[in-house]
């Protein structure tokens, strides 16, 4: 397998603060790999090293054979990466088209944008009922399938989700998993933050757990999910609370 | 009541002129949160290109008004170019500092290179003509100035609805990383806004110059503060408040011409400033409230 994105090295660094250290890490083509780690692991941080929203100290990445450390954050999408952030971000005061239409902002096909628009709509019906209201009125889990809508809009070839069920309900938790794996059926590589390790674990393909800004692990989805000293340090939470909620 | 229908065209052409400049001010301030005192100098600019050109081309007088407006709105791109933008990930406090430094500069090399001295500009005669509407007589510029306001903000408004370029001001004003990470060039948006304040600004120095029949180096300090009332009456950062702002703020002027009787007239700016004092005490966010529209600063 060929390595799409490949993280050497990298770290981050909020002044004093070293949120980062030496992390590597392989996306290879069509993979789905999550990545792992209880609150202020550094995961966030990573993710915002590769959309070029922070700056590596050391390290670089590459995407797809080419060096893409030092693009602006306008780039990296241009280079085929999509980040759907923590957080959903979606634009409050626009609608939930305009939204779309701001996430093809790279696409010149107009015919293309308005058409993956309504394809969109028929993988969420929810946000075609709400195609004109402000993003700002739709629920939490609304606006999560608005934000990974919108990240599709580009045509990624990687589409990084930052803790896409963040502060759901389980039943809308599961309703993105269901739409992440329908993703990953339709063939799109993914790295996935979660805190969720239970239901990431279950379908990715490989994973790594960072802890206190480190990569503790990497490996298999099925062999982080079998370590029982994994989950008992590092993704307890994320276990025992699925574990709660299912 | 002839006298009132005139007072409200007076007033309402006022208040446009003061709108235009209030939503150049908030639509760079929505996008980058740089109060852009120089945002004046672009009128001076616009009104010397006008002096300049009748100087040494003398092109017929209607020419002087794209050239006036096509300065202003070169000039706003080339502030934006030559000095924001590389403090542009500098405090909010230099931005401010670079702008009265921009300011400044202008000023004083119209000063040394043209002339303390204001300096006739010619506007078209007909300008300063009246016509009648019904039975009202009513100045030309007046009737121009609110209909040129009227086009100028619905061009504005359909910009930002319906453009690629307008979706990402209005997004930019939330939140410019995520609108950035769309791949959309932070460049191209700020320098749009810029772009925009400059035209709005250059059609309101049509006007003012018409108006003055003159331009000066310090030509831009008045309007450019009457703007910032504007924006702060109706509350920084929103486009609507600008605009809300700005019609205010003319209104209460023509109004208080009005009525104050001739001995304190001269005060007026006082008075009108207090009045805006007591809005805001009453009201710190401003006329249009918070999370009411685009650009609005605050979450
Ligand atoms: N902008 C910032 N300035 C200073 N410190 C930061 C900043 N962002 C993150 N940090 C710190 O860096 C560390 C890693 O944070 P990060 O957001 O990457 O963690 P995370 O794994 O995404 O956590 P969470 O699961 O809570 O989202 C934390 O200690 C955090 O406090
Ligand atoms: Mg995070």
């Amino acid at each position: 397998m060929t390595a799409l994105l490949d993280v050497r090295s990298a770290s981050v660094r909020y002044g004093a603060i070293a949120a980062l250290r030496n992390v590597d890490l392989v996306v290879g083509e069509g993979e789905i790999v999550a990545l792992l780690g209880p609150n202020g692991a550094g995961k966030t941080s990573l993710v915002s090293a590769i959309a070029g929203i922070v700056p590596l100290a050391t390290g670089d990445v590459h995407f797809d054979g080419a060096n893409i450390s030092n693009l602006a954050v306008e780039d990296i999408v241009r280079r085929g990466i999509s980040v759907t952030p923590e957080g959903r971000r979606v634009f409050a005061d626009l609608t939930v088209t305009e939204n779309l239409q701001l996430g093809a902002a790279i696409r010149a096909d107009r015919q293309g944008v308005a058409d993956d628009i309504e394809r969109n709509f028929s993988m969420f019906p929810i946000l075609k009922a709400r195609a004109r209201s402000e993003a700002k009125t739709l629920s939490g889990g609304e606006q999560q399938m608005l934000a990974i809508a919108r990240s599709l809009m580009s045509k990624p070839r990687l589409l990084v989700l930052d803790e896409p069920s963040l502060g759901l309900a389980p039943k809308i938790v599961d309703q993105i998993f269901e739409l992440m794996a329908k993703l990953r059926d339709e063939g799109l590589t993914m790295l996935v933050v979660e805190q969720n390790a239970a239901e990431a674990l279950s379908f990715a393909d490989r994973a790594y757990v960072l802890n206190s800004g480190e990569c503790v692990y990497s490996g298999t989805a099925a062999e982080v999910a079998n370590s029982d000293d994994l989950i008992a340090h590092y993704l307890g939470d994320g276990i025992a609370t699925t574990a709660l909620t299912d | 009541m002839d006298y009132f229908l005139q007072q409200s065209l007076n007033a309402l052409s006022v208040g446009g002129e003061y709108a235009l400049l209030a939503l150049g001010l908030a639509i760079v301030f929505s996008v980058i949160r740089l109060v852009n005192f120089a945002h004046g100098e672009l009128i001076a600019l616009g009104g010397y290109a006008m002096y300049l050109s009748v100087l040494f081309a003398a092109p017929p007088v209607y020419a002087l008004i794209p050239i006036c407006i096509f300065v202003a709105m070169l000039s706003a791109v080339c502030f934006e170019r030559v000095a924001f933008r590389p403090v542009r990930n500098a405090p909010p406090t230099t931005g401010l500092l670079t702008a009265f430094g921009v300011s400044i500069l202008v000023q004083n090399i119209l000063v040394i290179f043209v002339a303390t001295r204001p300096k006739p500009v010619p506007t078209p005669d007909w300008m300063g003509g009246t016509m009648s509407i019904g039975d009202l007589d009513v100045p030309v510029v007046q009737v121009l100035e609110t209909i040129v306001t009227v086009v100028a903000i619905t061009g504005l408004l359909l910009l930002l609805r319906k453009t690629q370029i307008g979706l990402a001001m209005r997004a930019a004003a939330k939140d410019f990383v995520t609108v950035r990470m769309m791949g959309v060039r932070a460049n191209r948006v700020i320098m749009t806004a810029f772009a925009v304040s400059g035209l709005l600004a250059g059609i309101a120095a049509v006007f003012i110059i018409s108006r003055r029949g003159a331009v000066d180096p310090f030509m831009g300090f008045i309007p450019v503060l009457k703007a910032f009332v504007a924006c702060v009456l109706g509350g920084f950062g929103s486009l609507a408040g600008a605009l809300v702002g700005g019609l205010v703020l003319g209104c209460a002027e023509v109004f208080l011409q009005v009525v104050l009787p001739s001995q304190v007239a001269g005060f007026r700016d006082a008075f009108v400033f207090l009045m805006v004092g007591l809005i805001l005490v009453m009201k710190p966010e401003g006329l249009v409230g918070k999370k009411v529209e685009l650009g609005d600063k605050d979450e």
